[in-house]
């Protein structure tokens, strides 16, 4: 895959307030490659791929997009740029899901016909599998065929850079599977996706994992450069141990099982009882 | 495989409603509709005339009478002085609201956004009600419908605010945000009235209850403006509040400039709103039932959405004001008890509705 670079973070840190979220993230993506952003709740995973969207303003630092700053383009020049997957969409009024995957044409709109636009709708939602909820009621669909959707709409709008907010939460092995699939024909064509994930199993496929604690970048690289005992141990505050999974060229990271006996916390409970 | 789409419908297409024909069918309808409601409020009344009678009245005030038949002098007054301003005028107010209220759901996400629900009309009702009173109506025609706005725009933008929590407006917050504005500004209007001479009072009680009955050619003319400006605004940000029902995020994600957006829908829903307030009271409902009803019909996007209820506004207000006038005639009910006797049970067929269906509103 060429090195073409399609997102440049420089030095970027957010603050809220008193309160610092993010401090001093480099980041660069190229296109075709898949990025995983791993780390403890509230370390700022969220947060960084919000800014990287073009949503937050960054307190200090920038973001280039395709080599122009973010806070230069119009909200319609982003959306051509990047799309966006957030965890759980609610959509109100009864909307079909062939209707929510058009929204994502949005951006285009009047840039292409409209049979172009209806093939491009069709190809999203038979990549996802769900061209067969394209007459259904969205409101009325289940989590997953919810997601499903939503990442058709992501799909639909075509962009350069995909970023996807824990696109596993709802979905099941198959799914997950299917999205892994996805994620990957989307790599071939070239495109640069920023997933925020919380399973590892799924994060060990990138081809460059970012470790966030605390606000700061404090590992990034290939998975098994990332993914080392010692350091997750570190970051996330608790014993675990990392099972390569050779078959599904996966690792593993699994927490260490405590009996409440075990530690000296244990005893005083037991001995409280 | 979606039955609908392998079998009916070739490889690839899905119309939008208006591509399908069947947006275009409705409209149609509806303005078929709105013609006979028109025609039949003018020659409905004290005194009976016929559709002949009318064309002919219509064609000698735009100046080619010679073509149509002799008209009783009496006739042509009660045509042209009394019921064709407030035909005019029952379109205007019934468009407004009812494009107000489509505005206002879109921006919200949320179908309780009714103008009157939210406290827009009671901003706006506020707003005229002291300007009567304090004497500064009979400075110019634009001072009521300006006023109204404005008191409009500050009850909608307080409402808003009120009703955000995040980046989200919450239903319950809403509706209490718009029962809180409702009383303060009602509270407001008391006193002022309490104030106000018994001159004054007739024409604050008349905006109380929402009625056509000042339907004059003045009035139309102080309306015409601004509800005319707002109607053909509002069609522009169909495509954006489509995008909105995603959420603020996600229509940002998608292109949509949300803040713009946010102030541009509530200025033109506080110009509509407050415009129709202007010259006809606080008229409930009618931004709540037209929408919903198209809705049901037509689909949720409001590509479609807001021009239809333009229309449909329209034809409500008409039959409405028809029933006002003819139902105890001589007398004539005052608009608001009509719409309110309508809309009120709809309200709660429609709070039940969703309550059974939680698949998300219609």
């Amino acid at each position: 895959m060429s090195n073409v670079t399609v997102v440049e973070a420089h030095d970027l840190s957010y603050a809220v307030g008193q309160r610092t979220v993010l401090e001093h993230i480099t980041l660069e993506v190229q296109a075709g490659k898949f990025y995983a952003l791993v780390g403890p709740n509230g370390a700022g995973k969220t947060t960084l791929l919000r800014l990287l969207a073009g949503e937050l303003r960054p307190s200090s630092g920038v973001v280039l997009i395709q080599g122009q700053p973010v806070r230069d383009l119009s909200p319609e020049e982003l959306a051509r740029r990047r799309a966006v997957l957030s965890q759980q969409t609610v959509v109100q009024f009864a909307f079909t899901a062939w209707q929510v995957v058009e929204m994502g044409r949005a951006p285009h709109w009047r840039r292409v016909p409209p049979a172009t636009d209806n093939l491009i709708i069709r190809q999203a939602l038979e990549r996802t599998g769900a061209l067969s909820l394209a007459d259904r009621v969205y409101p009325t669909l289940s989590g997953g065929e919810q997601e499903l959707v939503q990442l058709s709409r992501v799909l639909a709008q075509e962009t350069p850079l995909i970023l996807l907010d824990e696109p596993a939460a709802a979905l099941d092995l198959h799914r997950q599977a299917l999205l892994i699939r996805i994620i990957k024909e989307l790599q071939a064509l070239g495109v640069a996706i920023i997933a925020v994930l919380h399973d590892f199993g799924l994060a060990s496929i990138a081809d460059e994992l970012w470790l966030l604690h605390r606000g700061r970048l404090v590992a990034s690289g290939p998975p098994d450069a990332v993914l080392i005992a010692d350091q997750l141990e570190s970051v996330f505050g608790c014993a675990l141990t990392v099972v390569p999974v050779p078959q599904a060229q996966r690792v593993l990271v699994v927490p260490m099982f405590q009996s409440p006996t075990a530690k000296g916390e244990g005893e005083q409970w037991s001995a409280g009882q | 495989m979606s039955r609908v789409l392998t079998q009916s419908q070739p490889a690839g297409v899905v119309p939008s409603a208006w591509r399908s024909g069947r947006a275009w069918g409705m409209a149609t309808l509806a303005s078929g509709l709105l013609l006979g409601a028109v025609i039949l409020n003018v020659m409905i009344g004290a005194v009976e005339a016929t559709p002949r009678q009318v064309l002919a009245v219509l064609l000698h005030h735009l100046g080619i009478g010679a073509l149509a038949g002799d008209v009783p002098a009496q006739l042509d007054a009660v045509i042209w002085v009394i019921r064709l301003p407030r035909v005019f005028l029952a379109m205007l107010v019934g468009s407004a609201l009812a494009t107000a209220g489509a505005l206002l759901q879109g921006l919200f996400r949320n179908p309780l956004a009714d103008p009157h629900i939210i406290g827009v009309s009671a901003g706006a009702s506020l707003a005229a009600v002291a300007t009567i009173v304090f004497n500064l109506a009979s400075f110019s025609l634009w001072v009521l419908p300006i006023a109204a706005f404005t008191g409009g725009l500050l009850a909608t933008a307080v409402t808003y605010r009120l009703a955000r929590v995040g980046a989200r407006t919450e239903v319950l917050t809403l509706v209490l945000a718009g029962i809180a504005i409702n009383a303060v500004a009602g509270a407001a209007t008391n006193l002022l009235i309490y104030y106000a001479s018994d001159q004054q009072l007739r024409a604050v009680v008349f905006w109380s209850m929402g009625s056509l009955g000042g339907g004059t050619w003045r009035a139309v003319a102080s309306a015409l403006p601004f509800i005319v400006a707002g109607l053909l605004l509002a069609p522009r940000w169909g495509r954006a509040l489509d995008l909105l029902a995603l959420g603020e995020r996600e229509a940002f994600y998608l292109g949509v400039p949300i803040e713009r957006l946010r102030w541009q829908v509530i200025c033109v829903a506080a110009i509509l709103t407050g415009a129709s307030v202007a010259v006809a009271g606080a008229i409930s409902f009618v931004g709540l039932v037209v929408p919903h009803v198209l809705r049901l019909l037509c689909g949720p996007s409001h590509r479609t959405l807001l021009p239809l209820s333009a229309i449909g506004g329209a034809i409500i207000v008409l039959l409405a004001d028809l029933v006002a006038r003819t139902v105890v005639a001589p007398t004539e009910l005052p608009l608001g008890v009509i719409m309110g006797s309508i809309g009120g049970p709809f309200f709660l067929w429609l709070v039940r509705r969703t309550r059974r269906a939680q698949g998300g509103w219609a």
